[in-house]
């Protein structure tokens, strides 16, 4: 397994924390999230119905397991991508180079990197706790999906379908991903990409 | 990333001409339509092995083509 430096904010200080990013993981590694993430993902959804949020309205990814998307990593196409710190999975992406199509008309049917899940530990997610931990881990591994498109010949260009609440949403948009709408073939969810000169810019950016 | 290694492939003429193409519509090497390929191919195999069906369907009539692979 790669691993490079990157930094992510210590949401309490407003600190920079040097983290690594991991960019080879293998099922033992999802396995290693799943196991400290679900009970705190559970102990998150039962003090949200305690308090009287309705089923509907949990989290979108509260049934999320990575152990059971582990047997995806056997593909060839498959990337497994994760955000480690203090001793835990900050962060998980997982992504695929076939499949998808880019769908913007500049750049229509040419290869991208398409993110399949991605996802920050249940302790650095606003909807399961009050204070979250460590932040810019969706930006990161967006960065490392924007890298892994260039590396492989794709210019850059990633696309995904994000989760459907608005704060989902405004995250990619402000990342300059472009909104193509709900996406009948996938149950109705957003679908986001990045043009090739957006993706760009936004690398540039976090340099 | 992996360890890259090397290999010579001998294509029939025809063969390569489909590359070129397929590159320059892609906007790719010809490494990375093969690499494109074998990862498709790759992944076809398993979902067949696993007992999936591959379709192909007509956006307009909606007619479905099953597709075999070897």
């Amino acid at each position: 397994m790669s691993r490079s430096p990157v930094e992510i904010v210590d949401c309490q200080t407003r600190q920079t924390v040097a983290a690594w990013l991991h960019d080879e993981l293998g099922a033992l590694d999802l396995l290693d999230a799943e196991i400290v993430w679900m009970p705190e993902r559970m102990k998150s959804v039962a003090r949200m119905l305690r308090s009287g949020v309705v089923e509907e309205d949990l989290p979108q990814h509260s049934h999320w397991n990575w152990w059971n998307k582990a047997y995806e990593l056997r593909m060839l196409a498959t990337g497994g991508f994760g955000i480690h710190c203090d001793g835990q999975w900050q962060g998980l992406m997982m992504t695929t180079t076939v499949g998808h199509a880019a769908r913007l008309p500049e750049q229509l049917d040419k290869p991208l990197v398409y993110v399949k899940y991605l996802e920050s530990a249940p302790w650095n997610v606003r909807a399961f706790v009050q204070a979250p931990k460590y932040g810019a881990i969706g930006t990161r591994l967006l960065e490392a999906a924007v890298r892994l498109s260039v590396a492989e010949g794709f210019s850059g260009r990633v696309g995904l379908h994000a989760l459907p609440n608005p704060a989902t949403e405004l995250f990619y948009q402000r990342r300059g991903l472009i909104g193509l709408g709900p996406d009948a073939h996938m149950e109705d969810l957003p679908y986001y990409e990045f043009s090739s000169a957006a993706a760009n810019a936004f690398l540039n950016e976090g340099e | 990333m992996d360890e890259k290694r090397t290999m010579t492939l001998n294509l029939a003429a025809r063969e390569m001409e489909v590359l070129e193409e397929l590159a320059k519509k892609k906007e790719l090497n010809k490494t990375a339509v093969l690499r494109q390929a074998l990862r498709l191919y790759q992944m076809v195999d398993e979902k067949l092995s696993r007992g999936e069906t591959l379709f192909f369907e007509d956006k307009i009539t909606k007619k479905k083509a099953e597709v075999f692979v070897l």
